[in-house]
């Protein structure tokens, strides 16, 4: 479980968050959408303590991340949206050193990594450096990095670009197998049509603010997910003065 | 004239990728502002200090071409830098690759590649030493001088240009290519080893020069002076102008092949590859990222092993040691072993843009300083060992002393390590040189030094070797409470 209790947070004279309380139980897959600035990111980042709430609380699991980062970031996987890999080093050496890091006994990670590394087909891959590796390749060393501690909670900021259909599809799976063990997905996107074809449950935020939440089913509603964003985050004019100008 | 442009537009923004890579934001970065106007500060900075140098030749003919040795050795070293680190970028980033998709001939392309050095500053580069030679003509009234200075100029921009071109096309900025990466790093040990020898380089020089020995003469670039009264001389430099030109051809072939391949250049990649466990594991990550990253390493094989021989040797030589020399061997042991920890900022800086992937890992600082701490260590082993032999085979030095050289290395370097730690952005950030502040570094250094200065001042006033070894320990213990403090400020999350 995923707990915000209050939250606000500004940069400097921007406000990226504004007191949003909102819970992520577990046994959902969670899509968290909003238009660029809308916070999705910082709330996200404040699930590890990366970024710090300036009033309010985060729990994960009952552990606050800001008074015990450690501990919260070993039940958590986190894939960011910025893809961010040693160029000079290989996925082989960097899980490796993962593995140091989150105290995975030898032949558990062996198990892990062999299964990922089938799951995500990148048994070619695996010896080559960072740097030689293409977009989409380092997008699955990202994700395999977020899975290869079994977190409790599972937060992936836009973790299908990138993605050819056949892995897309394969993470989503793992998604839902992680959900079905009783345990929390969370993933932001941009793009809708994935939010409704993956997640459970739609949470919409909009300059710092939760402007919708519920079951997928129910926000979509007769008129559709696109038509429902755009209302509840007050695009729909700025969009149809956009599409005058075409 | 379009090559002209694009020369302008690769230099442009190579310098700017590579200072960025190096978290440099300094004015002094080609991509701000205009480049004439680069070049310019350049000429201006260097003929300032060429012309400065080129009054030593008050102090007579012989100093005059000592100080032409020295101009001649910066000139080489700041024009490798110059290219080795502009060129790798421009392959690595690929910056050539969207040109052919545009309707640019190959002719444009390879004409701005030949010229695109020129504009890195490369054409700055012979202000170092001409204007020094032509103050030495008109004060000697010595055509010779001003005649040598283009010759070496020349040469300095042949090797440069050569050598930098050469190590851009042979690696990128990260490769597994051992051959890639030896030379690399040999060009880059050179680069930074010049600034190391520029002092001994014109001692020898200067010494020889007042003995009479014939044999400096023939050697680069003093050969350039002596050319025009000596045939063997003038054979010799004309040899190596051949060769140094021979070299640039060869450069810029090596050059255009890598950057027109479109792809990295790596040489043979094995894909065999295997999983580490532990300890083991985290430490290799380490040791890895720096032997892939020849300027990382470079830095460490120069700043962890001539640096502190270069300190070593001198005060360890056996020869005319004073009386009572012995005494003073644990204070010694102790100042080398802390100076060997100062390139331990370079196991840090080489994290670049993949320290931001560290900041959502269950890392706290303490653990990412005792990593650092460890691989150090490791890389240092060679080092450790020769000076441990040369302090334990001191005649009747005792062990004591060997103890305590591996007391303060450890405990500096982790106090180095720690201080850096501590001293990283809360924000997931790239780490280079200026995450920790050119200025803290320095202050930091000049502190640990003044510490072992202070302490050497303190056995000089003290009379006794027991006290002396007392001294010793005691400032060892003071490092060692310094890691302690800072090992427990370092449990805070990176």
């Amino acid at each position: 479980m995923l707990k915000y209790k209050r939250i606000s947070k500004h940069y400097g004279n921007v406000i990226a968050l504004n007191d949003v309380t909102v819970d992520f139980p577990p046994g959902k897959i969670h899509a968290l959408l909003g238009p660029n600035g809308s916070g999705k990111s910082t709330m996200i980042k404040m699930a590890i303590g990366l970024v710090k709430p300036d009033s309010g609380r985060v729990l994960v699991d009952g552990i606050d991340p800001i008074s015990d980062p450690v501990k919260a970031r070993m039940i958590v996987g986190y894939s960011p949206e910025e893809i961010v890999i040693y160029e000079s080093l290989t996925p082989a050496e960097y899980i490796s050193f993962l593995g140091y890091v989150y105290h995975i006994p030898e032949d558990v990670l062996k198990g892990r990594i062999s299964r990922l590394i089938k799951l995500f087909k990148m048994e070619d891959h695996m010896g080559k450096l960072g740097g030689e590796l293409s977009h989409g390749n380092r997008r699955k060393i990202l994700i395999m990095s977020a899975l290869i501690h079994d977190p409790r909670i599972l937060i992936l900021d836009e973790p299908f670009s990138g993605l050819d259909p056949e892995i897309a599809r394969v993470l989503k799976e793992i998604m839902r197998k992680y959900v079905d063990e009783g345990r929390t997905v969370i993933f932001s996107t941009h793009i809708l049509e994935l939010a409704e074809a993956v997640a459970d449950e739609i949470t919409i935020m909009h300059k710092g603010k939760l402007v919708a939440r519920g079951p997928i089913e129910e926000l979509k509603g007769k008129k559709g997910l696109e038509t429902y964003f755009l209302e509840v985050t007050g695009l729909t004019s700025e969009l149809e003065n956009l599409l005058k100008a075409l | 004239m379009a090559w002209k442009k694009l020369a302008e537009i690769i230099a442009r923004e190579a310098s700017y990728r590579s200072a960025k890579e190096r978290g440099k934001r300094s004015f002094f970065r080609l991509s701000k502002g205009s480049m004439v106007r680069y070049n310019a500060l350049l000429i201006t900075i260097f003929t300032f200090l060429s012309v400065s140098m080129g009054f030593g030749a008050f102090a007579g003919r012989d100093l005059s071409i000592v100080m032409l040795t020295m101009l001649s050795l910066m000139d080489i070293m700041i024009g490798i830098l110059i290219m080795a680190l502009n060129t790798q970028v421009l392959i690595s980033d690929k910056l050539l690759d969207p040109l052919f998709r545009l309707p640019i001939s190959e002719d444009d392309v390879r004409k701005a590649l030949s010229w695109v050095g020129i504009y890195w500053g490369e054409a700055a580069l012979p202000f170092v030493v001409i204007p020094a030679g032509l103050v030495m003509s008109l004060i000697l009234k010595d055509l010779t001088f001003f005649l040598s200075s283009l010759f070496i100029a020349l040469m300095g921009l042949f090797l440069s240009l050569g050598l930098g071109y050469l190590v851009g096309s042979l690696a990128s900025r990260y490769t597994r290519s051992l051959k890639g990466r030896t030379i690399s790093t040999l060009v880059w040990v050179l680069a930074l080893g010049i600034g190391f020898l520029i002092g001994p380089a014109s001692s020898a020089v200067e010494k020889s020069l007042s003995s009479g020995l014939n044999m400096i003469s023939w050697i680069p670039p003093v050969s350039f002076v002596f050319m025009f009264q000596d045939s063997v001389a003038l054979t010799i430099s004309l040899a190596y102008l051949l060769l140094f030109y021979l070299l640039l051809r060869y450069g810029t072939d090596k050059f255009w092949n890598a950057a027109t391949r479109g792809e990295v250049p790596l040489l043979k990649v094995s894909a065999k590859w295997s999983i580490r466990y532990g300890l083991a594991a985290a430490i290799l990550r380490e040791l890895k990222i720096t032997v892939r990253t020849p300027r990382i390493l470079a830095s460490v094989i120069m700043y962890s092993i001539f640096f502190p021989l270069s300190i070593l040797f001198p005060s360890l030589s056996v020869s005319d040691l004073p009386a009572g020399f012995r005494e003073y061997i644990p204070i010694l042991a102790l100042a080398v072993g802390g100076f060997e920890s100062f390139s331990l900022l370079y196991f840090y800086i080489m994290e670049a843009a993949g320290a931001k992937s560290l900041y959502s890992l269950p890392l706290r600082r303490s653990d990412i300083a005792i990593l650092k701490f460890l691989a150090f260590s490791i890389v240092n082993v060679p080092l450790i060992l020769a000076v441990g032999a040369t302090i334990l085979l001191f005649p009747n030095a005792g062990i004591l002393p060997f103890l305590i050289y591996i007391g303060s290395f450890a405990g500096s370097s982790l106090m180095n390590s720690l201080i850096y730690a501590n001293m990283l952005p809360e924000e997931p950030s790239h780490w280079s040189s200026e995450t920790f502040g050119r200025n803290i570094i320095s202050i930091l250094m000049i502190g640990e030094i003044s510490f072992y200065f202070l302490v050497g001042i303190t056995t000089f006033l003290i009379p006794g070797a027991m006290e002396k070894i007392l001294i010793s320990i005691i400032s060892l213990a003071i490092v060692w409470l310094i890691d302690a403090f800072l090992y427990r400020w370092g449990q805070r999350i990176l």
